[in-house]
């Protein structure tokens, strides 16, 4: 059959005469459906409250992987900035630079060593009544503080301290000196 | 106590900026004293009325605080003081050093004299008061601190200094090469002064120096020598100065003074923490030749160290003088004292 304008006609006339009561038998059985949903929809609903309310058991086997997981989020992280800055600087870090990380390093440390000597056993060692004051100034360095004794067979002493107010934890040490030679020696007590 | 002219004191002095005291850093550090003390004196001129009496007093003396610098060649020093007998706070000392390539040092600025035995502060002290001071009167006019610029060589066993400054005697201070306010224009004032120091081993060392002052008021000058000798726990002294003043420092306008003293001291260490000092002492002052002061002083004085940094020096002194201040005849005058020194250093 050709479609053709009477044809669409005819049949748009005939479909509500021939399909009506099809339509209303399905439409009954659609309101039972829906009733049925409603119905476990309203259940469901019911049962969601009910677990909302009970709180889950935590996973202590998960916590402890998050925290692994972290932790290794975490080096990989410096790893990575070391990386970085190892090939920002060509993988080579000059030691003689005066901004170069070592040398700011080798200066604080003779800095340190310069300093801070005297607070190493073995440089007592050399430490002896006779010996110069250089030879001390040598194996100590310069004291932190010294006086000129009013005590009448010393001259000066050298103090060695690393506190002169806190006397009970630190550490101190004590040199005097006469006619610019070590009388006598009171090493601290290391 | 130590001798401030033992010249190996004096060496590791010359070198102390490198031995901080209370290092605040590397480069500054800070030392000082307190100085407090007790005395009494009783003085007897031979007659009724004014300069018979007794004297008590007690206080702080002398507060001071020094700060070092050190840079490499370039060192410094600042003393601030506080003396009750000047009645102030004032600086000093305040000079720069400059270390020479041969270690020589050139010095700029307010110095102590390099002459005289006797330390010009109490913690080089053997007693409590001076030997040519009578309950706290200088009776030399030698000033203790100068202003120039000064040139001293060190070595092992020798010391030698000159210095130019703008007084000795206390004329003309800050006035170094004159001013226009000379009463006759512009006149030259200046002073010269020269020291030098040997030790000749086995404990003996010599010491010898001059200081000539150029002043408006006339011509100044003064030669001190002494020598040390140091044997065990003994040590000796004996110093001799004489000096011309033609100046009117003191009031007598065109009065030619003549002053000469010595002193003899023995000091004994009986202890790692005591000793006992004895002196003689004279003043002798001569005006136009006639004699107006002639005295004797006897001190003997106790010294005992609590620690390194505390000490009490405990001294009795006694001046026997003969006083013709005006040409009418002499005056016997007595003075007899006692004095307790508590010092505190750091």
């Amino acid at each position: 059959m050709r479609i053709t304008y009477f044809n669409t006609l005819a049949i748009a006339l005939l479909a509500p005469v021939l399909f009506t009561p099809l339509y209303a038998a399905d439409a009954d059985a659609a309101t039972d459906r829906m009733g049925q949903l409603e119905a476990r929809l309203i259940a469901m609903e019911a049962r969601l409250a009910t677990a909302e309310q009970v709180q889950p058991a935590p996973s202590s086997v998960s916590e402890a992987r998050i925290a692994e997981l972290e932790s290794r989020l975490a080096d990989a992280e410096q790893e990575t900035k070391e990386v970085k800055a190892l090939a920002a600087t060509g993988g080579n870090v000059p030691s003689s630079s005066v901004l170069g990380r070592g040398a700011a390093f080798d200066i604080m440390a003779n800095s340190a060593w310069r300093n801070l000597r005297w607070t190493q056993p073995e440089q007592w060692e050399t430490v002896r009544p006779g010996v110069s004051v250089e030879t001390v100034i040598d194996a100590l360095g310069s004291p932190p503080r010294s006086v000129k004794s009013l005590k009448p067979r010393v001259d000066e002493v050298f103090y060695y301290e690393t506190s002169i107010r806190d006397d009970s934890n630190s550490l101190r040490g004590k040199i005097s000196f006469r006619k610019g030679q070590v009388l006598t020696v009171q090493k601290p007590n290391f | 106590m130590k001798n401030k002219i033992a010249i190996a004191s004096a060496f590791i002095a010359a070198s102390s900026f490198s031995f901080a005291e209370i290092a605040l850093t590397e480069n500054i550090s800070v030392e000082g004293f307190v100085d407090m003390s007790y005395s009494h004196s009783d003085a007897d001129n031979g007659a009724q009325g004014a300069g018979n009496e007794s004297d008590n007093s007690f206080g702080i003396d002398q507060v001071e605080i020094d700060w070092l610098f050190s840079f490499g060649n370039v060192s410094a020093q600042v003393d601030l003081e506080y003396e009750e007998l000047n009645g102030g706070t004032n600086v000093e000392q305040a000079f720069v050093n400059y270390s020479l390539a041969n270690g020589d040092v050139v010095t700029a600025g307010r110095y102590a004299t390099m002459l005289g035995f006797e330390a010009l502060e109490p913690t080089g002290m053997y007693q409590f008061s001076g030997a040519y001071t009578v309950q706290g009167n200088l009776l030399t006019a030698a000033r203790d601190y100068v202003q120039g610029v000064k040139y001293t060589r060190t070595s092992a066993t020798t010391f030698f200094g000159i210095s130019l400054q703008d007084q000795s005697f206390g004329n003309d201070g800050d006035r170094l090469g004159g001013d226009n306010d000379a009463q006759q224009g512009i006149d030259s004032s200046y002073a010269v002064e020269v020291a030098g120091s040997m030790d000749l081993g086995n404990g003996f060392t010599v010491f010898a120096g001059g200081a000539f002052e150029n002043a408006e008021s006339g011509d100044n000058q003064l030669l001190n020598a002494y020598v040390t000798y140091e044997t065990g726990a003994w040590l000796f002294a004996a110093e001799l100065n004489l000096e011309d003043n033609e100046s009117n420092n003191a009031g007598n306008a065109n009065g030619d003074i003549d002053v000469t003293s010595y002193l003899l001291m023995a000091n004994y260490a009986y202890s790692d923490v005591a000793s006992v000092t004895g002196r003689v002492s004279s003043v002798d002052v001569d005006i136009d030749g006639n004699e107006v002061l002639d005295g004797t002083k006897l001190t003997l004085a106790h010294n005992y160290a609590f620690s390194d940094n505390l000490a009490l020096c405990a001294e009795v002194s006694h001046v026997d003088g003969d006083i013709d201040p005006l040409g009418l005849g002499n005056i016997d005058a007595e003075v007899t004292s006692f004095a307790v020194e508590l010092l505190f250093t750091f």
